[in-house]
């Protein structure tokens, strides 16, 4: 009874003081604004891969009759859908490669990262609805709650309070649903315009699982914004004074949610450096080369991986000279190349991969000082815009690279008679190549990856819960004490 | 007076741990940004040499045998010494003080293949290995720790300068000596603040020492720009703290400054940039590059048969090069024609968006210094855009030179291999970077002049007033 009084009193100190309704305000206009601009990014950049696409399939079904392997030379591409929920959060989407040349024999890396024509303003920060909660909002929250007990404790009002005989407990239950009214009064309105947003008007790749996903996002950042409100109110607790709170606050908000994010990714990269560019397309190309020996391989004498082919293929059709085979040798190596690098490729990439997860594994132990590097983790995975939906993307890419040098391969296989060089493919067998189709990939593919993201945005949450506790008790204790 | 003003102010700073804290933090931050930065210049230039030297000693070779065959020591196959085989790395070098804004940089191309077989899209090296995840924040570098950090430190250290006075009723004793409020004030802040700056010119003066030889005018510019991005936030502060009365409001007052000079207005100015002047999409430029290599593909013994129809004295006697090395390069040479309208419209679009954000600049003095650090650190967007344009000519460059021997299926000499161009990139002199920045650090000069006859006592419009 008596913290719901409090909590009353809270509500009616909030509105009498405008300062809710003007937040509120202002962040609505912000995230309109945030919102609008992803809205129309996202399609802007779903209606170029869309024509793309178109183009990239016209190319290929004109380029008349051809050899099949100089097509797989010239080939095709694919490119990355953006799906519906990088409006809210773009997450590094635009620093990962937006397309994949599927050419024979090498596994491409993904291309034009859309940060590279933004200019040097980008590097500051990029506006849109998730950095406005991650950054903004909770100083929103420390603007809404930082004199919860500090401003009583300056104007004498916790002392008079805690002379009627009401309990820490209840002050403190008061305070929570005071401060919890606060948030959801400025977070409703956001989360109505996130869903409406991504439910109506926008024009992304559709997301099957968007409804989770949403959800998944309202609930980290309640949690989130829940533990900075549990950290106001134990630091305004402990606080002598509003002046005090509010500049302690100041303080840590700057260092967990700017400086701290910043520093987390350099101590990431410089405790396991990005791959040297270079040297990573030399590794590949040397992949491509192991089983030629060189490329163009003509004239070159057979390498032992090619001599042990040569083996399996004579023992395969039973005849003691390639010539003798019912199908061209030249184009049973071609695919018989493929599949001997495809592991190799499969097992480069994954130590790339593995290099990634190093790094992020370093920014992982920061987040113990910064909940804000969990919830840009989160966040950017919920939303399908983070470095794990890039990389199932590549992997999607690379294996429908796979389906096509295939097809193609098997064409000249058997279809070019005695000599493959001088085989063309009818115009009407590049409509007979498959086109690619993934779209993003389902949220269950990585919960394992944010969950230990997720724990600690919970131990934080539950931490900093305590942390109020404690303080609020001690506060009202000194209080009474007097 | 002073000297005791500072006297005091010292042993304040002594005794506060806050200070001592925010001072440590500078100390390390800054230290370790020179550090970072530096780590990632040697690891980015190491590359490129490598990188340089691949193709030096594949040509090397590809030289020898041309050597052999014209002295007649080797029999020449149609692959050997072929003129489509010629390669010259051009590479994008760190800028002079890219240690100190790493910037784009870590981003964007450095490496590009110039060579008759490579078209504009292929040219540039494979590259975008990094870990999109962390490249999204970029690097704590020592350009970020001025332009975003150092501020929120000076506003930490200095926001309640004389409000804490106010305070503990302590205002009227101090002013009851000589010394004005706008003096006490201001030598607060110059002595707490001349600490942190201190510091963080260490770290200046430390990362400009280990910069390559030919930097120090470039060194003097960046110093510049730091001391008046520096000595325009004493000023700013020194204005709100002279007009608000409490220490709250004048911590609320600064960040809020804070957030919006470096967050808001950057992010606003670059939505607005990019939604008001878009670039063409790389993909479109995908597109239009791949129809025409299809259409050359398809047209090539046509283009081959017009080209030597118009120099019939190119037609080649000597054993003929592969069918693939005129069909590589006629397809490349009119992927070059075909995108060229694209590559001008991507040019265009951004000198007018870059044009846009010279005006927008002036809403923020974190964009003015940014831009200013960035370019003459050599880190900035344009000069990869220049380096871009660089190699393209050059690439169009060598397509003109080896077009006739290519097309003709002829070998060319080593005296015509000698007089090729190659490449070697031009970056812009300290004169103009001193030109380009110019402009908006005299404005932030000017701001701090503006500042300091707002504060002089007798101004009508002075805080103190």
């Amino acid at each position: 009874m008596k913290a719901r009084v409090i909590a009353a009193k809270e509500a009616l100190v909030a509105r009498r003081g405008r300062r809710l309704w003007a937040l509120s305000f202002g962040v609505i206009a912000v995230m309109v604004a945030s919102m609008a601009i992803g809205l129309n990014r996202t399609a802007t950049f779903e209606t170029e891969r869309a024509a793309a696409a178109e183009s990239d399939k016209a190319v290929w079904l004109d380029q008349g009759v051809r050899n099949p392997h100089k097509a797989a030379h010239f080939s095709r591409y694919v490119f990355k859908p953006i799906p519906t929920l990088a409006s809210f959060d773009p997450g590094a989407i635009d620093f990962g490669g937006i397309a994949v040349w599927m050419e024979a024999h090498i596994q491409n890396p993904s291309r034009f990262r859309r940060a590279e024509s933004t200019g040097d303003l980008s590097r500051f920060v990029g506006l849109s609805p998730a950095w406005v909660l991650q950054v903004i909002m909770p100083l929103i929250v420390i603007l809404l709650l930082f004199g919860s007990y500090a401003g009583e404790r300056e104007d004498g009002t916790l002392r008079q309070v805690m002379s009627y005989g009401v309990s820490p407990g209840a002050v403190f239950k008061g305070k929570l649903r005071g401060a919890s009214s606060a948030l959801l009064k400025l977070l409703l309105p956001v989360f109505a315009l996130i869903a409406i947003a991504v439910f109506v008007f926008d024009r992304g790749y559709p997301q099957e699982d968007l409804p989770v996903r949403l959800l998944g996002i309202v609930g980290t950042y309640g949690i989130y914004l829940f533990a900075f409100a549990m950290l106001t109110i134990g630091v305004s607790a402990l606080s002598p004074s509003r002046r005090s709170a509010a500049v302690s606050l100041l303080a840590i908000w700057c260092l967990v949610t700017v400086l701290l994010p910043r520093f987390a990714n350099d101590a990431a990269v410089t405790a396991t450096p990005q791959p040297d560019s270079y040297q990573t397309w030399k590794d590949l190309e040397e992949i491509k080369a192991e089983y030629w020996g060189v490329i163009p391989a003509f004239g070159i004498p057979l390498t032992d991986i090619r001599e042990r082919e040569m083996a399996r293929f004579l023992e395969k059709f039973q005849v003691a000279n390639v010539e003798d085979a019912p199908v061209p040798w030249s184009a049973w190596e071609l695919q018989a190349s493929e599949e001997y690098s495809d592991p190799l490729y499969d097992a480069y990439y994954a130590g790339l991969n593995d290099l990634y997860g190093r790094q992020e594994d370093t920014r992982f132990w920061l987040t113990a000082l910064s909940p804000t590097i969990s919830v840009m983790a989160l966040s950017s995975g919920l939303s399908g815009s983070d470095r794990l939906h890039h990389y199932d993307f590549v992997k999607s890419a690379e294996e429908h690279r796979r389906v096509v040098i295939r097809q193609l391969n098997e064409d000249l296989l058997y279809n070019s008679g005695a000599d493959p060089m001088v085989y063309e493919s009818p115009t009407s067998f590049w409509g007979e190549v498959a086109d690619y189709h993934a779209g993003p990939p389902p949220l269950t593919n990585f919960t394992g990856s944010y969950l230990p993201y997720l724990v600690v945005m919970v131990l934080w949450a539950s931490g900093a819960f305590l942390f109020a506790r404690w303080a609020a008790f001690r506060a009202a204790n000194m209080e009474t004490a007097v | 007076m002073t000297s005791a003003l500072v006297k005091l102010e010292l042993l304040r700073l002594r005794r506060s741990r806050a200070a001592w804290a925010i001072l440590a933090f500078a100390l390390f931050a800054s230290f370790y940004s020179v550090w970072s930065g530096v780590s990632w210049r040697e690891s980015h230039s190491a590359s490129l040499v490598a990188y340089e030297a691949a193709i030096e000693s594949k040509m090397d070779v590809w030289l020898e045998t041309l050597v052999a065959i014209e002295s007649g020591e080797r029999f020449a196959t149609p692959f050997d010494a072929r003129p489509s085989q010629v390669e010259f790395a051009a590479t994008h070098p760190v800028g002079p003080l890219g240690h100190l804004a790493v910037g784009s940089a870590e981003l964007l191309p450095a490496r590009a293949n110039i060579g008759p077989l490579k078209n504009q899209n292929l040219m540039v090296e494979r590259y975008g290995f990094e870990n999109p995840t962390t490249l999204t924040l970029g690097r704590f570098d020592l350009a970020f720790l001025i332009v975003v950090v150092l501020p929120l430190l000076m506003i930490a250290l200095s926001f309640d300068v004389i409000a804490a006075d106010r305070s503990r009723g302590t205002i009227n004793l101090l002013l009851a000596s000589r010394a004005s409020k706008q003096r006490v004030i201001a030598t607060r802040l110059l002595v707490r603040n001349g600490i942190l700056v201190g510091i963080v010119a260490l770290a200046v003066v430390l990362g400009i020492a280990m910069a390559p030889d030919g930097a120090a005018a470039f060194g003097l510019l960046w110093s510049f720009v730091f001391l008046v991005y520096g000595l325009f936030w004493i000023g700013l502060i020194y204005l709100v703290v002279g007009r608000t009365r409490r220490s709250e409001t004048s911590a609320a007052v600064l960040v809020s400054l804070w957030a919006l000079f470096t967050f808001a207005a950057p992010a606003l100015a670059n939505s607005a940039g990019e939604a008001l002047y878009p670039l063409p999409s790389n993909l479109d430029y995908l597109s239009d590059a791949r129809v025409a290599q299809n259409d050359a593909w398809k047209r090539r013994p046509e283009l081959t048969a017009k080209y030597l129809s118009d120099h019939p004295e190119l037609v080649a006697n000597e054993m003929e090069a592969p069918e693939f090395a005129h069909a590589y390069f006629l397809a490349n040479v009119m992927e070059i024609e075909s995108t060229a309208p694209i590559v001008a419209a991507f040019e265009e679009s951004h000198a007018r968006r870059s044009a846009f954000v010279d005006k927008l600049q002036f809403t923020s003095p974190a964009i003015v210094a940014q831009r200013a650090l960035f370019r003459i650190a050599g880190s900035d967007f344009d000069r990869t855009l220049s380096f871009l344009t660089q190699a393209r000519a050059a690439l169009t460059n060598l397509n003109d030179e080896l077009r006739p021997v290519i097309l003709a299926s002829n070998r060319m000499s080593t005296e015509d291999f000698a007089a090729l161009s190659g490449f070697e990139f031009e970056s812009n002199s300290p004169a103009t970077v001193f030109g380009q920045i110019s402009i908006p650090v005299a404005f932030l000069v000017a701001c701090l002049c503006l500042f300091v006859a707002l504060g002089r006592p007798g101004n009508r419009y002075s805080p103190f007033a």
